[in-house]
């Protein structure tokens, strides 16, 4: 029995290995995203490394806060003066304090480099190679507050030399330097950051940061034969409250570990690509060995007649399988690793990290190994039992049709699939079923297996109703194709359900994403009163300082003009925040699980000048009245106060790092002074507590009370542009990055990088897609295969080359539109679902009807091309053979 | 056989067809300089030994394969001449077929399944025509059935309908009778010597059947590639016997 299973896996290796095709792409994307994240991670790491590796001990605020805007928690500054005791102590070779911050850096044509892509730091420069992490390669280093070293990848990029000048962005307005060294991370100085460095003289990084007396941490050596563990307790013991010494390997670990968690997620979103690839793939999978299976009726029947077991038949199927899962695997492995390196290649470009060569990880090729074999024997496993009840008998009666009645067991089968899925989905949505996203993933798979399961049911008239177009386009063909696309209602809804699953999820991301973009474009426009927006350009907390508003204010022509602060802080005692400290510590970012700080919410502060900017931003009705929103006060959404069970009067308990460097345990209590009642979409779902610009100063460190974005209005009369064309002119001296936009174009911009998350986002759902149509032409092979007689005859009759491609194509194009239906119409259902699950925070459905019906033109298209391979096959067919009457 | 000098129309016509399968070792001559005419309104059948070459001769004759050397003529057209495209538009128009079995499209209709040579070249079937096929071979009732839902006579009745529905210049049939139990056989090929007699078609049969020979005008019997003899007004006996003789 084992020969004859392998004498057919071998006789059949063609048609197998198309169906191993399927497979192996999402293996391979399975693998390939592992060994990526395995070359970036010890890319990184060792960066990390190189840059931090002369530190012996830091010393850091322990007060971290997490924070929306950037990747490692935020620490306030520590005391200048705590370098001097530092020094003193016992075990202490050097000691330099450290300044870190960010900051926006003007190419040599006055803009700001663009804020996508890596970040710009200030660093103070060092005068000591193994604290300072890096080595300048060209020119020397910077002395003296006018002189700046840059990282030589940024210097490549945007055309710097030594002998420049570089203009900055800095939070007490622009500052120029003249570029005297180029150089990078390591001892050779040949390594570069992912990130833009710019180091400069360390009192004058202070005075422009406005930190003056103060350092961001303080890195010490220690003197030989002092460990770094003797040394960070030696420190620790002389430091005051709420700062820490931690060692340079504790430093290196931490770092690291955040590191990794970015990288964790950027591959994790990839890898989950494959997954549902995978998950495609078992429909296709499924599919070619039902028809596998129905083609060899007859052999299989042979074999029970000649004595074989019910066993052994399921046995040589799922040898079978394993086989193809094997080798799928194996070589999807291999495709992956190639796959990883390409990618690394192409990321290289974005993020230089240090070039490591790819390695296949002993995790890729289990999991490979794994997924390929266990998903392709699970997705035969029904065709193989189906196979074991083929009677003896029929390998003697001239067809074996596979029954094309759908039973009622299937029926109900697919019932109970479509009431789960839509259950899951909805309680998912509404949170009862946690963790919110799985419970939803289960749902959608149940979802797009019952069409699988009662597809066959519709799939007739869907079919003959979607079909009968190409009829109008050639008469006989199309009847031909259409009929053709009917005839196996059972397969063709396998066929066409794999596609409908990554039709189904573009239409899902199509949809949700358009309903934020419509909503978030409907408060801008209904809310925004504003004509013009003054950009700060850079990246966060490198906003514009206050001299920016107040010029703007003066030049004639503009009526009302307003600013916003914005920055992180934590609140205690939202609901959010006691779920917040009922989670495990470890769940937390490394980084904050030896913070000082208090667990809590998360949430965004904004500091305003309430008046003025409820001229320009409509908040709708503010209770009891604007001129209750006074000083250590806040005024929140009147739904989050109701969320929380607050009223007017209430007060929020907040935590701010600053604070609690200041003194005292950093929690300090505002009370709520006043509600309104329109949305301010702008931080997503992260809650928004307004303040007076005054308590936003007090409560906020000093290099983040600069203005984040600045709105005005023109005075009935003067002209939009002459305004615009002043205001530039006023603010160009104090904040060269800042930038005035008309309010339309600012939206456009917010929306930009969206619809850049998105392309990326369809492009790998390509693959889904791509694994679908693989079994488009699967299956269309084997059913030309199958028709070979037909085709023959046809040709016989008279039919040309060109009209069986034709017939064949058409044929594809009806069962690709049948699976793009279904996949837009159950996306489209889920999406409801999505964002009914996000009308909490204002959320509208807005349909994006344009891109659906170019969806699915464009599977039908798809489908199409597909054919063209087996359509090229049908029209090579074989009369003679066709016609022979054996 | 000698050239186009008669007075009878040629439908179709060999001239030292020659066809040759495989090379080296492996070569069989499936046809050896065969020349053969068909005049219009004659029924032949073609008959011969397994491996003599008359389903080798049928196929080149009806354009479904070509020559390796010589001529092969329907209606006057010279097949080799034609490409692929022109090839199988000639066989659309010109050439009428039934086969032992798989006869008909399966997803088609009765009715589709006849006129679709027609519907295939976007002509408009003659419907007075295909009416007084469709009645001659009785199948009115029958029109819009699935040829699953017909019986093998049936099917077979349908095939021939299909193969005279277009009006061609000749019919080829291939065992037409080889699947069906005799009596059914015998309905079919009354039906067929009808359409000669009455319909003026023009059919070549290639059988090894003595009886379905008998119903020819002439039978042309192949062995090893060469015609061997050919009998005018044949009998189902006197078939048998020299069938006897070309197997000793």
């Amino acid at each position: 029995m084992l020969r004859v299973a392998l004498r057919g896996i071998l006789s059949r290796r063609w048609r197998l290995l198309t169906t191993g095709i399927a497979i192996l792409l999402g293996v391979a994307f399975i693998s390939g995203t592992d060994v990526l994240s395995d070359v970036l991670t010890r890319g990184a790491n060792g960066l990390i490394d190189a840059a931090y590796r002369g530190i012996d001990v830091q010393v850091r605020s322990s007060a971290a806060t997490e924070n929306e805007f950037s990747s490692q928690p935020v620490r306030p500054e520590v005391d200048a003066s705590l370098l001097d005791t530092i020094r003193a102590t016992k075990g202490v070779a050097v000691a330099e304090g450290q300044i870190q911050a960010q900051a926006t850096m003007l190419d040599k044509k006055g803009k700001p480099l663009p804020t996508v892509g890596p970040p710009t730091f200030l660093f103070n420069w060092i005068d000591n190679p193994d604290l300072v992490g890096g080595t300048v390669t060209s020119g020397r280093a910077p002395n003296g507050p006018d002189e700046a070293a840059l990282d030589f990848k940024t210097a490549e990029e945007f055309g710097f030399r030594v002998g420049d000048h570089l203009t900055m962005q800095l939070p007490k307005g622009p500052a120029t330097f003249t570029i005297v060294g180029l150089g990078g991370i390591g001892k050779k100085g040949d390594q570069s950051a992912g990130a833009r460095s710019v180091l400069v003289d360390t009192a004058r990084a202070q005075q422009l940061l406005g930190i003056e007396g103060k350092f961001s941490s303080i890195v010490v050596k220690a003197a030989p034969g002092v460990t770094q563990d003797q040394l960070a307790k030696r420190i620790g013991q002389i430091l005051p409250d709420k700062v820490e010494a931690i060692t340079g390997e504790a430093l290196i670990k931490e770092t690291q570990a955040s590191i990794a968690q970015i990288l964790g997620v950027i591959t994790d979103l990839v890898a989950a690509f494959g997954w549902l690839a995978v998950f495609v793939a078992l429909f296709v999978i499924y599919n070619t060995f039902s028809i596998l299976i129905a083609q060899r009726t007859r052999e299989m029947a042979l074999l029970r007649a000649v004595g074989a077991s019910r066993g052994q038949i399921l046995g040589s199927v799922i040898l079978e399988a394993t086989v193809v899962g094997l080798v799928a695997a194996v070589l999807g492995v291999a495709v992956g690793f190639v796959l990883a390196a390409g990618l690394q290649n192409i990321l290289a470009s974005f993020i230089p990290l240090a070039k490591e060569p790819a390695r296949l990880t002993t995790s890729a090729i289990v999991t490979s190994l794994i997924v390929g074999v266990v998903a392709t024997v699970a997705s035969a496993l029904g065709p193989a039992i189906r196979a074991t009840r083929i009677p003896p008998v029929a390998a003697i009666s001239e067809t074996a049709v596979e029954p094309q009645e759908v039973s009622l067991r299937r029926k109900v089968f697919g019932a109970l699939l479509v009431v789960g899925g839509v259950a899951a989905v909805l309680l998912a949505v509404q949170k009862t079923l946690e963790p919110v996203l799985t419970w939803v993933g289960a749902g959608a798979a149940m979802l797009f297996l019952s069409v699988l399961v009662i597809g066959p049911t519709f799939a007739g008239r869907v079919t003959a109703w979607l079909g009968a177009p190409l009829r109008l386009l050639d008469r006989t063909t199309g009847r031909i194709a259409q009929q053709n696309a009917v005839r196996n209602p059972k397969r063709t809804t396998a066929t066409a359900a794999a596609l409908t699953i990554g039709v189904g999820v573009v239409a899902v991301i199509a949809v949700v994403a358009a309903s934020f973009k419509g909503t978030f474009t409907d408060v801008f426009q209904n809310q925004i009163r504003a004509d013009y927006v003054v950009d700060s350009g850079g990246q966060f907390g490198t906003g514009m300082p206050p001299e920016v508003l107040a010029a703007v204010q003066q030049v004639p022509g503009v009526a009302d003009a307003s600013s916003l602060r914005l920055f992180g802080g934590i609140v205690l005692n939202s609901k959010k925040a006691a779920e917040q400290r009922a989670l495990p510590r470890s769940e937390l970012p490394p980084a904050l699980r030896d913070s000082t700080a208090p667990v809590g919410e998360p949430v965004l502060t904004a500091g305003i000048e309430p008046k003025p900017f409820t001229t320009v931003f409509d908040l709708g009705r503010v209770t009891p009245g604007l001129s209750a929103v006074r000083d250590d006060g806040v005024m929140i959404e009147k739904k989050l106060a109701a969320d929380n069970g607050w009223k007017i009067g209430d007060r929020v308990e907040f935590y701010f790092a600053q604070q609690h460097l200041q003194g005292g345990d950093g929690r300090i209590e505002l009370p709520i002074v006043a509600t309104y009642d329109k949305s301010f979409a702008i931080g997503g779902d992260t809650p928004l507590y307004f303040m007076t610009q005054a308590t936003f100063a007090k409560l906020q460190p000093p290099q983040l009370n600069v203005d984040q974005t600045i709105y005005f209005n023109t005075a009935a009369g003067a002209s939009g542009k002459t305004v615009a064309r002043a205001v530039t002119k006023a603010i160009e001296p104090i904040s060269p990055v800042a930038s005035v936009v008309p309010i339309g174009k600012y939206f456009n911009d917010r929306l930009a990088p969206i619809n850049g998350f998105l392309n990326l986002v369809y492009g790998l759902l390509a693959l889904a897609v791509v694994v679908a149509l693989v079994g488009i032409w699967n299956t269309l092979l084997l059913s030309i295969y199958e028709r070979t007689r037909e085709i023959g005859l046809l040709r016989a009759i008279g039919m040309e080359r060109r009209k069986v491609r034709r017939a064949v194509r058409m044929e594809a194009a009806v069962i690709a539109l049948f699976g793009t239906v279904m996949g837009i119409a159950l996306g489209v259902a889920l999406s409801l679902a999505f964002v009914n699950g996000f009308a909490d925070q204002g959320i509208k459905l807005h349909l994006p009807t344009t891109q659906l019906v170019v969806i699915a033109v464009g599977g039908a298209f798809a489908g199409v091309l597909a054919a063209l391979w087996p359509a090229f096959k049908a029209s090579r067919t074989n009369m003679l053979e066709a016609i022979a009457t054996t | 056989m000698s050239d186009t000098t008669t007075s009878t129309v040629i439908a179709a016509a060999a001239h030292d067809a020659t066809k040759v399968y495989g090379h080296g070792d492996t070569q069989v001559v499936a046809l050896n300089g065969v020349s053969v005419d068909f005049a219009r309104g004659q029924y032949t059948a073609i008959m011969g030994p397994s491996g003599s070459g008359k389903s080798t001769l049928m196929h080149c004759l009806a354009g479904l394969d070509r020559l390796t050397s010589g001529q092969v003529f329907v209606a006057g057209v010279d097949l080799s001449s034609l490409d692929e495209k022109a090839l199988t538009q000639l066989r659309r128009d010109q050439i009428g077929f039934v086969f032992q079995a798989f006869n008909l499209i399966p997803t088609l209709s009765a009715i589709e399944n006849i006129t679709l040579p027609m519907d295939l070249g976007g002509r408009e079937p003659d419907q007075q025509w295909v009416d007084q096929v469709v009645t001659t071979v009785g199948l009115a009732d029958r029109l819009s059935h699935r040829p699953s839902e017909l019986s093998g006579g049936q099917q077979q009745r349908v095939a021939v309908a299909r193969a005279l529905a277009s009006r061609p210049q000749i019919i080829f049939a291939d065992e037409p009778t080889g699947n069906l139990d005799s009596r059914t056989g015998n309905e079919i090929l009354t039906f067929m010597r009808a359409a000669v007699d009455e319909l003026r078609q023009t059919i070549v049969m290639v059988t090894h059947d003595p009886n379905a020979a008998s119903y020819a005008d002439r039978v042309i019997f192949l062995a090893d590639g060469h015609i061997v003899d050919e009998m005018p007004n044949p009998t189902a006996a006197s078939v048998l016997d020299k069938m006897k003789q070309l197997g000793d």
